[in-house]
């Protein structure tokens, strides 16, 4: 009896074939296989890069999901430009909800209605390949742009509630003096327990966004074993995009590294014909004394490297329930831990920070304080520390 | 937690190479192992309490996590010394025992149930002589050579991409750590000044290859050991911790970055087994020794549910030395467990000898 639990111990199989979503690679798979899906009348639909032209593969750009009697269900899970690809054999006609699109994208192929982040779609299909394509106007991407970012909501979702509010001054302000905010960075710890009532409450919360909001998770997200609720409620962890003039990369360190797939496309996901460069995720990879770094440190090292070596601008991590500006090391690092996450002070230090992308990438913290709170214990810095680009 | 380990050198006493044996009446054991226990729970809910109620949540930073591991390991070592006090309370004096052995040979076994995957054996191979340099001072010369017996691969598990090998890599590395060691009646003073050095090479999913160097530069590690009794010891490795970081392509090193890196520390407890006889005329001594490490330079951290990251590698290490009577050698074997998220095993086989200095 021994030797045959030794023996289906040590038998091989596919990685994630026994699934175990609180590892990093398991979730990789989770996202890829949620990227794309095929409805009951044989029609496949895909996320695609958004320079995509061939639908033979996919990219987890997205959250596809068939529904019970509605609309299959997409979630963009970037900022700004985004496409899917919907093949079929026979004409048909397709009823797709798309939710995360940004507002100043127009009208899309067989648009029905659209509210918010919102859009209802019923396509005529022809036989072969059909594109779903959004695209900013190139007068939003002609000059400098904005982006909000910070992490850790945890067991506050009211307090991200206010931050939600302030991020609509954040865009009629940013709109008004040329610079338009073109999507939140939720930096993961959207959640306290992994728990599917949790992110629905966040993502009802995200429904009322002024603009897109690409979330990855925290290890406060992904510590479910059999279940990848995160990927499967929220989307992809680990996705590489195009925003205007910036590649962003977002990780999903949830599991204190990177899943070693996803250090092994580390060249591939950094490499950009953008001018700009910044990655996001949840664990710093420079943890100082907060021991909230990585579990692995040489997975922290490598990221370092590479994202230096591809010429990253700027790191945005979370994990750590206050704000930290660490710009010593091999590529500046701001941790943002200030959603609403405890932070046990009188005077809780909440808010977002505001890079703005020009020239030069250049950071702000904006203080939304708690309800009945005196105001932030900290004040902002008064200026932005300015970054040279590439 | 301090004031309360400090009450545990009252009543300490030595067994260590080239130091007097002695004996602890178990009555004075029992009390000392008492105030391991409320030192250690004192430790871990003074971490607790740092972190949710006194201080700003992770704000707490390195010092309430090592204070939490070595909380855990003092509780746990009381534990299981008290376990040992009543399954065999013998006490007797050991004029040797099993400890760090001068040369010791480590063996890390490796395999993947993943197919198309590749976790190789790694080993290392340590020296630590030990000289006595006065009554109450010892120097050991520590350092330790490590590698893997061949590369790491992982698969990429995207569905579109066939499972082809998306990461290999290869590493290896040197520690240099010195430690001069002060006796004192019931407790001895550590200085280890640690240099740890790693190199990597990756070869990336797109045939990309990449030289990592990685240093982290501990100079004023300080250490202090107390004896619970005459075969248990409690003791703290604590530190300041530089890093830097370097890399190439193949070809020129970029310039090494140095930053401030998270504190280092270090918690063990271990309690020696009296000698027991052994078939083929041999006299056996065993030791075990569990310890916290607060550092994840090894990638061996012990995370559980959402605590991630913040703990490095919790160990359980079993060594048996072997002797025959009359004998100033022995050899040790030993097995070791990290409670990580691998749950990394090692097995190892040194030679013991008398120290250098010692009167025979």
């Amino acid at each position: 009896m021994t030797l045959l639990l030794l023996a289906l111990m040590s038998c091989e199989r596919p990685e994630c074939a026994r699934p175990a979503y609180h590892r990093a690679e398991c979730r990789v798979q989770a996202e890829n296989v949620l990227a794309r899906v095929q409805t009951s009348e044989g029609v496949e639909i895909r996320f695609q890069e958004a320079k995509a032209t061939s639908a033979e593969s996919w990219s987890t750009t997205g959250l596809l999901r068939n529904q019970q009697d509605a609309p299959v269900f997409a979630r963009v899970a970037t900022l700004g430009d985004f496409r899917l690809s919907v093949e079929t054999e026979e004409a048909t006609t397709l009823r797709l909800t798309l939710d995360n699109v940004d507002p100043r994208i127009p009208a899309l192929e067989g648009e029905l209605e659209s509210s918010g982040l919102r859009r209802e779609l019923e396509l005529e299909l022809e036989p072969g390949v059909n594109w779903i394509v959004g695209e900013l106007p190139e007068a939003v991407c002609s000059g400098s742009f904005r982006l909000a970012a910070a992490g850790d909501i945890q067991t506050n979702p009211l307090q991200f509630r206010q931050i939600i509010d302030a991020l609509h001054t954040e865009a009629s302000d940013s709109e008004a003096e040329g610079e338009p905010l073109l999507g939140l960075v939720l930096l993961g710890d959207i959640s306290e327990f992994s728990q599917p009532e949790e992110l629905t409450q966040v993502l009802d919360i995200l429904a009322s966004s002024p603009v897109p909001v690409a979330v990855i998770p925290g290890n406060h997200d992904v510590y479910a074993s059999l279940d990848a609720v995160f990927n499967r409620m929220v989307g992809p962890g680990n996705l590489s995009f195009d925003v205007c003039s910036a590649r962003v990369v977002l990780f999903d360190t949830g599991s204190g590294s990177l899943a070693p797939s996803i250090e092994g496309r580390l060249p591939e996901l950094l490499k950009s014909e953008q001018p700009h460069l910044l990655a996001g995720m949840h664990h710093p990879p420079m943890p100082g004394n907060t021991s909230g770094g990585w579990s692995d440190e040489l997975s922290a090292a490598t990221l370092l490297a590479e994202f230096s070596q591809a010429g990253g601008e700027l790191l945005l991590a979370a994990h750590v329930h206050e704000r930290l500006e660490m710009l010593d090391g091999p590529v500046p690092q701001v941790v943002v831990g200030t959603l609403g996450a405890d932070q046990v002070e009188v005077d809780p230090d909440y808010g977002y920070l505001r890079v703005s992308v020009r020239e030069q990438v250049s950071w702000c913290f904006v203080p939304v304080s708690a309800a009945g709170s005196p105001g932030a214990s900290r004040p902002p810095p008064v200026d932005c520390v300015e970054r040279s680009a590439r | 937690m301090l004031p309360l380990l400090l009450c545990l050198s009252a009543q300490a006493h030595e067994s260590e190479p080239g130091l007097k044996p002695y004996v602890v009446p178990p009555t004075e054991a029992a009390q000392l192992r008492k105030r391991l226990r409320w030192a250690g729970i004192a430790g871990m809910a003074s971490a607790g309490l740092w972190y949710f109620a006194a201080g700003d949540s992770l704000g707490a930073g390195d010092p309430a996590t090592l204070l939490a591991g070595a909380g855990l390991v003092a509780t746990t070592g009381a534990l299981i010394g008290g376990s040992y006090a009543v399954l065999d309370p013998r006490e007797p004096a050991m004029g040797w025992e099993a400890s760090g052995p001068p040369l010791r040979l480590t063996l890390s076994p490796g395999g993947s149930t993943t197919i198309g995957e590749n976790v190789p054996y790694g080993g290392s191979l340590e020296l630590a002589p030990r000289f006595i340099l006065g009554p109450e001072l010892q120097l050991i010369a520590q350092g330790t050579l490590r590698g893997d017996f061949g590369d790491r691969v992982d698969v990429d598990p995207r569905p579109q991409s066939d499972f082809a090998p998306a990461l290999s890599r290869w590493g290896w590395g040197a520690d240099v750590n010195p430690e001069l060691r002060w006796y004192r009646e019931g407790m001895d003073f550590r200085l280890r000044p640690t240099l740890l050095t790693r190199y990597t090479a990756t070869t990336f999913a797109d045939g990309s290859t990449r030289q990592l160097e990685r240093q982290a530069w501990m100079p004023l590690t300080l250490g202090v050991r107390f004896y619970v009794s005459g075969r248990q010891r409690f003791g703290l490795y604590l530190g300041p911790r530089w890093d830097s970081l370097r890399w190439s392509d193949g070809g020129q090193w970029q310039e090494r970055e140095v930053d401030f890196g998270p504190i280092y520390g270090q918690a063990f407890y271990s309690i020696n087994r009296p000698h027991m006889r052994l078939p083929g005329g041999l006299v056996g001594a065993s030791r075990l020794r569990i310890s916290y490490e607060h550092s994840n330079f090894d990638g061996q951290a012990f995370d559980f549910g959402a605590v991630v990251g913040f703990f490095g590698p919790v160990t359980a290490q079993y060594d048996m030395q072997l002797r025959r009577p009359g004998w100033d050698n022995g050899v040790q074997v030993g097995l070791g467990v990290s409670g990580t998220k691998g749950g990394q095993v090692n097995l190892s086989i040194g030679w013991n000898t008398q120290p250098f200095g010692a009167v025979h």
